[in-house]
């Protein structure tokens, strides 16, 4: 069947603009869920690890960081139903996407060639710098200042965290991610309900 | 004065209009990516010839010089900043990924070399090299900055293991092609693009 191409008047051009842009808004990244699961997440395992090393001399207590992978095949799924219900992509979510996906690609390189390496002093000031480049970026790209103050808090954490040793990193990789995502996720939770 | 209200016609003009001013020049020409990526190429090469030729030695550390080129680079993007007025969400974007390596490139190296990591610190230069570039080549749509910053990773993990002065060539290396290349093959597209401006192509 052929379709007839709709020629559209400035008038609805800037209407259909206007339009995008209000469908665009609140999308899932602003919603807060995704900063909430991996913040509350992370903190958990940060605890048990600290635990089982510090109070229980447990080496294997890193397995614990298995359950990530759990939270990641969610989000893929999560992820990809949400794009298939998305009509209109947006500029802010598409840098936002590129911003998470080299902070993934950049935490794996290093966790599994520090662990490989067994340069486990190293793993965590250099996963708190990689902490703090999305969360700034993404509070610069949303324009929500307590991501930005997280990413800040990530950074300074990680200047801190080369003058501490051992298991007490883990504690300051749990503040990181209190400060980063669990704070600004239930601020952007908030405000998503109250419809700001 | 009185407002002037503007028709649809004229405000889809004007919103063209300034996205065509606020193209970077200082960017879109390569010179950013030149000025930067050979910078780190000639720090690099000569901190490799400070660690290997005997009698190679600089009165000061060849980084300084990255510090020189960061602060001209900020000057330069400020400057068209106030000659454009109009800065366009992309250039926005791009101005605060960078700022973002900055800091970490600055605690890394910093806190590095207070806590004394080592060699160690050179991988992971060469992993945050790649974050700006490859984000960068995303954002514009432009293959060699994503190119350029595969191939950082990869240096990366081939560095982590050869831990050898050689490293630093390697790190040489990541800068070339991801900020060299892209920005000669930039400069080359500027300067088509302005001549076929003037011959009205």
């Amino acid at each position: 069947m052929e379709t007839e191409e709709v020629k559209m008047s400035e008038k609805e051009s800037i209407e259909l603009i206007a339009s995008m842009i209000n469908q665009a808004k609140n999308r899932v990244g602003e919603t807060g869920k995704l900063y909430i699961l991996w913040g509350w997440l992370i903190l958990i395992c940060c605890i048990i690890q600290f635990i089982g090393l510090h109070f229980f001399q447990y080496e294997k207590s890193y397995y614990v960081w298995f359950l990530t992978w759990l939270l990641l095949i969610y989000q893929i799924f999560f992820l990809s139903k949400e794009r298939k219900n998305r009509k209109v992509r947006t500029y802010t979510g598409e840098i936002n996407g590129f911003v998470w996906l080299v902070f993934f690609i950049c935490m794996m390189l290093v966790t599994f060639i520090g662990s490989y390496l067994k340069k486990y002093e190293m793993i965590y000031p250099v996963l708190l710098v990689l902490y703090g480049m999305p969360t700034f970026l993404s509070g610069i790209i949303l324009k929500f200042k307590p991501l930005i103050i997280g990413g800040i808090c990530c950074w300074a954490l990680s200047t801190f965290s080369v003058f501490i040793s051992g298991d007490y990193q883990l504690l300051l990789v749990s503040a990181a991610v209190i400060a980063a995502w669990i704070i600004p996720g239930h601020i952007l939770q908030q405000n998503f309900k109250k419809g700001i | 004065m009185e407002e002037k209200k503007l028709s649809e016609k004229e405000s889809l003009e004007l919103i063209a209009n300034m996205i065509g001013k606020a193209k970077n020049h200082y960017s879109e020409s390569g010179a950013s990516a030149l000025l930067w990526g050979i910078t780190n190429v000639v720090c690099f090469i000569l901190a490799y010839l400070q660690e290997t030729v005997r009698g190679f030695n600089l009165p000061f550390s060849p980084f300084y010089l990255m510090i020189v080129t960061a602060i001209l680079q900020v000057y330069f993007y400020r400057r068209e900043r106030g000659i454009n007025k109009t800065i366009s969400y992309k250039d926005e974007a791009h101005y605060f990924i960078w700022l973002a390596f900055g800091i970490s490139l600055l605690i890394l190296t910093v806190a590095g070399g207070f806590a004394d990591i080592g060699y160690i610190v050179l991988p992971l230069i060469l992993l945050l090299f790649a974050i700006p570039t490859f984000i960068s080549g995303c954002i514009k749509k432009f293959k060699p900055l994503i190119i350029g910053g595969i191939i950082c990773w990869l240096l990366s993990i081939i560095s982590f293991f050869y831990r050898e002065n050689e490293v630093f060539l390697l790190v040489a290396l990541g800068a070339f092609f991801a900020w060299v290349v892209p920005g000669i093959i930039l400069r080359k597209r500027f300067y088509k693009n302005i001549a076929n401006q003037h011959n009205g192509v």
